[in-house]
């Protein structure tokens, strides 16, 4: 079985990824905004699709994952885009019609701005991921200035599943389960320990806490916020893509928790080939929330 | 499935939580009975939910069974599930062939 790839790189250049976030990022009214802080940034794909609307945005790529930073600093490059080497650089630009990206490596539970100095907060499919919503949501409450925009979309929340498209789901994982025995067997047969397992490396099965829309207005605007749309975009995901973003190491250790990351990723990589073999399908859609919101 | 009776069907899945948990260590103080919960008392993580459903269907000999019926409900998960909760699905008209 050969190595995949565990990182979100292979997943953000998918083009169902891509459509996802761009039609979000198309969404956004960009009229008085300069100063942009792109969240759980990822490879950059939100701030490069930001840019191509706005070639004078300053954007702020934080990321809490230095890989993920040092990927997005290779496609930022890749695609020409102006690098601030420092936040004093990238402040020092705003305005001036030259914009560009500063990458930081940080927390958005404690983002390196000050009050008030951000137009614009985008986070592309990783809100769910932060551990306090509340204190996140006033954190960007505080770096927004007043009438500044808070965008996000998610595809981890009550209302994702398509109704009737939950087996296909099921059956992904079922079968990296089974790829995982079978490999397990093999080793046996070889005279080999089967894999190794650490139980305990994730909370307990079903602890999502996932919110519906509804919910997600009423947190957002708790945090002093206004929500100006809301809404479900329905968006297929292809065979490659759900192989991509299971195999995404970040994913694949929740999923398949207490495994090898890569051996994981690997086992689901095949199962989800297998089980859209099964089902005869070659994508399934599911809905991604948006939302926009505008600090009071 | 429906010439199964309840009490088959709850020793069967018991059984089979019983091989789940093999190895884990557990410090379980009473008895797996039908009002045992997978994820409360027991810690199932989501790929143990997973590898129990596989391990359901290897011993009913039926594959593809719809266990998204048991854990999605209104588009989320469910909280926990018992193994009363699981033999009752099992029984289901849902699962029926």
């Amino acid at each position: 079985m050969s190595s995949v790839d565990t990182t979100y790189e292979t997943y953000a250049d998918d083009p169902g990824y891509i459509a996802a976030n761009a039609a979000l990022i198309g969404e956004i009214d960009l009229t008085d905004v300069t100063r942009v802080a792109d969240l759980a940034c990822g490879t950059g794909l939100l701030s490069r699709q930001l840019l191509a609307r706005d070639p004078g945005l300053v954007i702020a790529g934080i990321d809490l994952d230095p890989i993920q930073i040092e990927i997005a600093g290779r496609m930022h490059g890749e695609a020409n885009v102006n690098a601030f080497d420092s936040l004093d650089a990238w402040r020092a630009a705003a305005g001036t019609g030259k914009g560009g990206v500063h990458l930081n490596v940080a927390s958005a539970m404690e983002l390196p701005f000050a009050d008030n100095e951000i137009d614009l907060v985008t986070i592309g499919n990783a809100i769910h991921m932060m551990p306090d919503l509340p204190a996140f949501l006033n954190e960007v409450a505080r770096v927004l200035r007043p009438g500044g925009q808070l965008v996000f979309n998610s595809v981890f929340y009550a209302g994702t599943f398509i109704e009737g498209t939950e087996p296909v789901f099921t059956e992904c994982l079922k079968e990296a389960v089974l790829v995982m025995t079978k490999m397990n067997a093999e080793r046996r047969a070889a005279g080999e320990r089967p894999i190794p397992r650490i139980r305990g490396t994730v909370g307990r099965a079903f602890q999502t806490d996932w919110l519906n829309a509804k919910e997600w207005g009423e947190a957002v605007n708790a945090a002093g916020f206004s929500v100006k749309s809301s809404g479900d975009r329905v968006m297929p995901i292809s065979t490659e893509a759900m192989q991509a973003i299971c195999s995404y190491g970040g994913l694949a250790e929740v999923l398949m928790s207490g495994y090898p990351v890569d051996i994981a990723s690997q086992c689901l990589h095949t199962g989800i080939g297998n089980a859209f073999k099964n089902l005869d399908i070659e994508e399934v859609p599911r809905n991604w929330l948006e939302i926009i919101a505008v600090l009071k | 499935m429906s010439n199964v009776s309840t009490e088959t069907m709850r020793a069967t899945v018991i059984e089979v939580v019983k091989d789940t948990i093999l190895d884990w260590d557990l410090d379980l103080e009473e008895e797996i009975t039908g009002k045992t919960t997978l994820i409360g008392e027991l810690a199932f993580e989501s790929i143990d939910v997973v590898q129990f459903c596989v391990a359901i269907e290897e011993k009913l000999g039926r594959k593809g069974l719809p266990f998204e019926k048991l854990f999605i409900n209104d588009g989320s998960y469910v909280d926990d599930v018992s193994v009363d909760t699981v033999t009752d699905f099992l029984l289901s008209a849902a699962v029926a062939a």
